[in-house]
């Protein structure tokens, strides 16, 4: 019996260092973080994690990437679908206790400009969810948009921002840049 | 204008990783693709899944990037899946050919974005202009024809021709038109 709870306690122990590991390149991590599957954070920016926050990446692997100068903040108690890849080159937060579904697409920038040289990166708008709003499976939250607190989002809906709401890149960003 | 040889001994020089990648890449693409018709400086950055039972041309410098989820490029018995030079391919993109599929060239396909000319039991040809940008979570249904420089937009369902330099917007997609002409002529040629 006694060989049971070592090894259970051995397997918490391995569980332990593989979320230790999975998120080693996040710049804050709250207590009692959640990791399953894969989670792959990555770029140069910085990434904040909330206390018991659930990224459940068994089904597909989550995808965080903060591009240099760009923070991604999840809150307290948020929970990540298997799938969903949030990008951000200014900011991207994400309020407590939200959840968001399967094979979510949040980025705060739209990566190629609509007209003129297609490879030039254009300016972010910062996408702020309020706490307690739901996302369903396959959501794309796209520049700009505010989601407001205690929406439910259907799956496969597309949230906008208004026009013409550009921020500069962050110092930081703009160096990257250069 | 610098000569090739001149612009690979600046890309080895300035940036060694890059180069490294870009080789290890072509390399991997050299594989993946054994069975395509390959063009040249094809890369795959990624994984990619090739299912080549019909007929696959993957033309000069088309690129895959690495991501989360593998890219899939299924041709099936009989079936031709045509891709034009310098596309570029996001990652989860997933394009099947029944009868024929074909991309233009400097294509831009985003992440998860779908093609497939057999749904629901139809089975028509898909033809894709030249400088289309298709955003992340496109979906295209069989027997549609994109225009050059036209962009359809993220997540939308294409279930109608979309006309050169227009904008598809939604589902069942609507285009609007845009005058995107100006981005054809300082359209940089993808690496």
């Amino acid at each position: 019996m006694n060989l049971f709870f070592e090894s259970l306690a051995l397997l918490d122990r391995a569980r332990h260092l593989r979320t230790r590991f999975l998120l080693r390149r996040a710049a804050e991590v709250g207590h009692d973080v959640w990791v399953g599957g894969l989670v792959w954070i990555h770029g140069g920016g910085s990434v904040f994690l909330g206390d018991r926050v659930m990224l459940d990446g068994r089904g597909a692997p989550i995808e965080l990437h903060a591009l240099p100068g760009g923070e991604i903040h999840i809150g307290d108690d948020v929970t990540l679908e298997g799938g969903t890849s949030i990008e951000a080159r200014h900011s991207v937060t994400i309020g407590e206790r939200c959840r968001v579904g399967g094979f979510c697409k949040i980025i705060d920038n739209h990566f190629h400009p609509l007209r003129g040289e297609r490879h030039r990166l254009p300016g972010s708008v910062p996408i702020v969810i309020d706490p307690e709003v739901e996302l369903g499976r396959h959501v794309l939250v796209l520049p700009g948009a505010h989601v407001r607190q205690g929406s439910v989002v259907r799956p496969s809906s597309v949230l906008r921002g208004p026009p013409l709401s550009v921020v500069r890149p962050k110092e930081s960003s703009a160096k990257a840049m250069e | 204008m610098i000569s090739r040889a001149q612009h690979l001994q600046a890309l080895i020089f300035d940036d060694p990783v890059e180069a490294a990648e870009r080789a290890l890449g072509w390399v991997r693409a050299r594989l993946l693709f054994r069975e395509c018709q390959l063009g040249r400086r094809v890369t795959a950055l990624g994984t990619v899944r090739v299912v080549a039972k019909g007929r696959i041309t993957l033309d000069d410098s088309v690129s895959f990037a690495g991501g989360m989820i593998p890219t899939e490029l299924i041709c099936h018995r009989g079936g031709l899946l045509q891709i034009g030079a310098g596309s570029v391919f996001n990652y989860g993109a997933s394009i099947e050919a029944h009868e024929v599929v074909r991309l233009g060239q400097r294509c831009m396909v985003a992440s998860m974005v779908r093609v497939a000319d057999r749904a629901q039991g139809t089975t028509a040809p898909i033809v894709v202009g030249d400088d289309v940008w298709l955003a992340h979570g496109a979906i295209l249904e069989p027997g549609v024809t994109i225009g050059d420089r036209s962009v359809i937009s993220a997540g939308s369902v294409v279930t109608q021709n979309v006309p050169p330099d227009s904008l598809a917007v939604g589902n069942p997609a609507r285009c609007l038109t845009l005058s995107l002409a100006a981005s054809a002529a300082s359209h940089r040629m993808a690496r």
